[in-house]
């Protein structure tokens, strides 16, 4: 294990995608959470209060920061992309291979890369939560830090199942512009089939006399399409601002996606050993 | 003597075309072995699958005595394919530090391999700004990092100039002399006449011959003979029946032996018939002539 590691990290460490991707990727959450700091935003000439409309607040802090910051995951994303592909175009991992390398310890080093790039960028999250949460959440109690804490495990399992999506089509395709368009096409199918299912259930939208929106949804079975069950496993925080609620009509209750936990598992599992699959199975 | 590699009926088929067919041979340790044969007559192909980078579509073959390739026995082979390939940003002594990681060897190594080549100075510089008989020498130091018992090398002075293949040839000299096994692939005859013991001649696929150089140029020797009667000379030699094959030529009589025969034994097979030579000698058939020729047999 500690070889696999020392062997990635001296392919990657002075990769100059690798230190530009990363040195973004951090320096934007990083930067991101400073802003969240600041009393009121302005965007686009509208000052919008994070702070005072609780979202800082534990234990919503959580679910506020990780669904911010798991947009910016593609630049993480782009490192995976660019550091497997130029294996495969500069005939890297057949070198690898006949220096003595086993697939199995390639497919490793590569998973043991996506965990240590998951885990390193939740740890930031989380501290960063810590230090915004500690400095402005209305109260500081451990069982407020820690009732909504699955954010943070969510969030590890979104980059991580992500990552192995991408590593996964990086060996299907190994050219980084197919790598690309397939992400893009994939992305769409997964958007218009869920819209295609949403629609043939014909939902009608009811509220109760207080304007609450009650209307039921059923189980999509479209949400349970790897990127989208990646986007559900951390739902999304604005609901939580009483503010948006009154306009839109919903309210919020945290429920654990357990449907989605297990999805993003065995995808993550499948890509992993399809990609082992077409390393064994091809010619180098 | 040691049996470093064992070939049994070997083949690899890419949709409509048979690359391998059916090659057999045996490699055996302390020998310089030349794989020879016209381009696309499969020598990569063979060298992959022996190196585990291609899946074979049947055969069988053992590396040290056990069957199949496994990364322990990577570990104990250096091979460099074709074109060296390293990680382009990454300088020298960096990707040898991949590559000792990989094979577990001693960082240590780094720098006499690096010396062995003539790169010491180098190491600190990219891959990217070597010359190509220079990227060739390093991913000969990168095969030599975990002294192999068997070093692989394919096509490895292509594409270089007359000092660049000069200098490859004499590291391969210095590391077979240290009694390393060697495999050297190539379409390059005097280059495989020049440094290899034994040769594998591949054509289409098919092993046509496998074992010594000095088997394969004796073997189809001739003698150049004259006397003052080259008719009945002629008509000896052919009831003598060692040779293949007689022919006229400026008025010498060239006879193509079947099998190797000493000059003293024929002269005086020719002596005891009453035969008076005014001119004898016995020449050896260059490996190209041989190779030209067994490749136009089949």
């Amino acid at each position: 294990m500690k070889r696999l590691i020392s062997i990635e990290w001296l392919k990657n460490y002075s990769y100059f995608p690798v230190i530009l991707f990363s040195s973004i990727y951090f320096l934007l959450i990083i930067g991101f959470t400073l802003i969240c700091a600041i009393d009121s935003i302005p965007i686009l000439g509208i000052p919008v209060k994070i702070r005072s409309q609780g979202l800082l607040d534990f234990p919503q802090i959580w679910n506020f920061l990780t669904y911010i910051t798991a947009l910016l995951k593609i630049f993480l994303g782009f490192i995976i992309i660019f550091t497997i592909s130029n294996e495969f175009s500069q005939k890297m991992f057949k070198q690898n291979i006949i220096d003595g390398l086993s697939r199995k310890e390639f497919i490793l080093s590569k998973v043991l890369t996506i965990t240590l790039l998951s885990i390193l960028s939740t740890i930031v999250v989380l501290i960063m939560g810590l230090i915004l949460g500690v400095m402005f959440s209305k109260s500081i109690e451990l069982n407020l830090i820690f009732r909504e804490f699955y954010f943070v495990f969510g969030y590890f399992l979104k980059l991580f199942s992500f990552l192995s999506f991408l590593f996964f089509i990086t060996v299907l395709l190994k050219r980084v512009v197919f790598i690309f368009l397939t992400f893009f096409i994939w992305w769409i199918i997964e958007l218009v089939l869920f819209i295609t299912e949403y629609q043939s259930k014909n939902i009608v939208e009811q509220f109760d006399k207080n304007g609450r929106r009650i209307t039921q949804i059923p189980e999509l079975i479209t949400n349970y399409l790897p990127l989208n069950s990646m986007s559900s496993l951390i739902q999304e925080p604005f609901q939580r601002i009483q503010f948006v609620n009154r306009i839109t009509g919903g309210s919020f209750t945290f429920e654990i996606p357990y449907g989605s936990i297990l999805a993003c598992i065995i995808y993550s599992a499948l890509f992993i050993w399809g990609s082992y699959f077409l390393l064994k199975k091809r010619d180098w | 003597m040691r049996t470093i590699l064992e070939v049994n009926n070997l083949s690899k088929r890419f949709g409509k075309i048979q690359a391998v067919n059916s090659i057999s041979f045996k490699v055996e340790k302390g020998n310089v072995y030349g794989l020879l044969g016209p381009n696309g007559s499969g020598k990569s192909t063979t060298l992959g699958i022996l190196l585990s980078t291609i899946n074979p579509s049947e055969g069988s073959w053992s590396w040290f005595e056990k069957n199949g390739t496994t990364p322990e026995d990577l570990k104990k082979i250096g091979a460099i394919i074709e074109h060296p390939n390293f990680y382009t940003y990454l300088s020298a002594e960096k990707n040898l530090k991949i590559v000792c990681e990989i094979k577990g060897a001693s960082y240590d190594r780094i720098d006499q391999v690096l010396e062995l080549v003539g790169l010491l100075e180098r190491k600190k510089y990219a891959f990217s700004t070597f010359s190509l008989g220079m990227k060739q020498r390093l991913a000969i130091a990168s095969a030599m990092l975990n002294e192999p018992e068997v070093l692989i090398l394919d096509e490895p002075t292509n594409g270089l100039d007359p000092e660049g293949i000069i200098q490859i040839r004499e590291i391969i000299k210095k590391i077979a002399s240290t009694g390393t096994t060697i495999i050297l692939a190539s379409h390059l005859l005097d280059e495989v006449e020049k440094v290899c013991s034994h040769v594998i001649i591949l054509k289409k696929g098919v092993s046509l011959y496998c074992g010594t150089v000095e088997g394969i140029t004796n073997k189809n020797g001739h003698f150049i003979l004259k006397s003052n009667d080259l008719s009945i000379l002629n008509q000896e030699l052919r009831n003598i029946g060692y040779f293949s094959d007689l022919q006229m030529e400026n008025g010498f009589l060239i006879a193509h032996l079947k099998e190797d025969i000493d000059g003293s034994l024929l002269n005086q097979k020719l002596l005891e018939k009453g035969i008076v030579l005014s001119h004898l000698s016995k020449e050896k058939q260059t490996l190209e002539n041989q190779f030209l020729e067994l490749v136009k047999q089949n």
